[in-house]
């Protein structure tokens, strides 16, 4: 059984200034996700912490705040595992 | 530290909190599909110069040795169009720039460089040549940077994409 409520540490800096390496994130998977909206999803075989650029359908574009250091990537909304609705 | 981040801390030592990866790459931010045309045009020149020793007939000793270094620089320079366009696909190119023509047109130089491998034709290298230089004027063309077309210096005579700078 699957928590509706997980804390998670960040890793890595293309989320910085909004999330830095190594905070921790309260991620909610009952939260609607829409564009603008900070969500954990799945993606390169391990979870990553993005911000939703754009949504298309069932396709969400997350990319880093971090534009020097960010990788865009393109996931299903499957793919998506919660909203960060708080950081620690 | 505040108090929070140290309980957070103990907390996570005792739990293993799973991590989420604001994953990056080092994306560098540069990138220049000139390298691409440059192993392009080595291509059909190396198949230019394939087929002029060919119509020599010269199966000496040293001939065989150019016909081999001809062949090896050709193999190297198709799979170097490869890779390069591959790292601006991969590594410059954003979603919305995707669209179905310009995967389309990275399947055919993908395609086109295996068979510039593949055969010795000027045709096959000329046809790769082409859809590189298409690839460099999307290329330039997603940073809002006028090209010109113009017949390169090269011995191959071909033509070559520049940004207008």
């Amino acid at each position: 059984m699957r928590f509706p409520i997980s804390i998670m540490k960040v890793r890595e800096q293309s989320m910085f200034p909004s999330l830095n390496d190594g905070d921790y994130i309260i991620v909610s998977r009952w939260s609607k996700c829409k564009a603008n909206d900070v969500v954990v999803a799945k993606g390169s075989g391990m979870l990553l912490v993005k911000r939703i650029s754009k949504t298309e359908g069932a396709r969400y574009y997350i990319s880093g705040d971090n534009k020097q250091e960010s990788k865009d990537f393109v996931v299903g909304k499957e793919e998506i595992i919660g909203k960060v609705i708080f950081k620690l | 530290m505040g108090i929070t981040r140290v309980i957070m801390e103990k907390a996570d030592r005792i739990l293993h909190f799973e991590e989420a990866h604001a994953h990056c790459d080092i994306p560098c931010g540069i990138y220049d599909p000139h390298l691409a045309q440059v192993a392009a045009h080595t291509v059909l020149r190396m198949d230019m110069l394939i087929a002029d020793l060919a119509k020599s007939n010269d199966m000496s000793q040293e001939g065989r040795n150019k016909m081999i270094r001809y062949v090896q620089v050709k193999e190297q320079h198709a799979e170097l169009v490869k890779h390069e366009v591959r790292v601006i696909w991969g590594d410059y190119a954003k979603p919305e720039m995707a669209t179905q023509e310009v995967h389309q047109l990275v399947f055919d130089i993908m395609k086109a460089a295996s068979k510039a491998r593949q055969d010795t034709s000027i045709d096959t290298a000329r046809a790769l040549l082409a859809k590189v230089l298409q690839f460099s004027e999307w290329f330039w063309k997603t940073k809002n940077v006028e090209v010109k077309r113009a017949k390169s210096f090269y011995p191959t005579e071909a033509e070559i994409v520049y940004p207008k700078v």
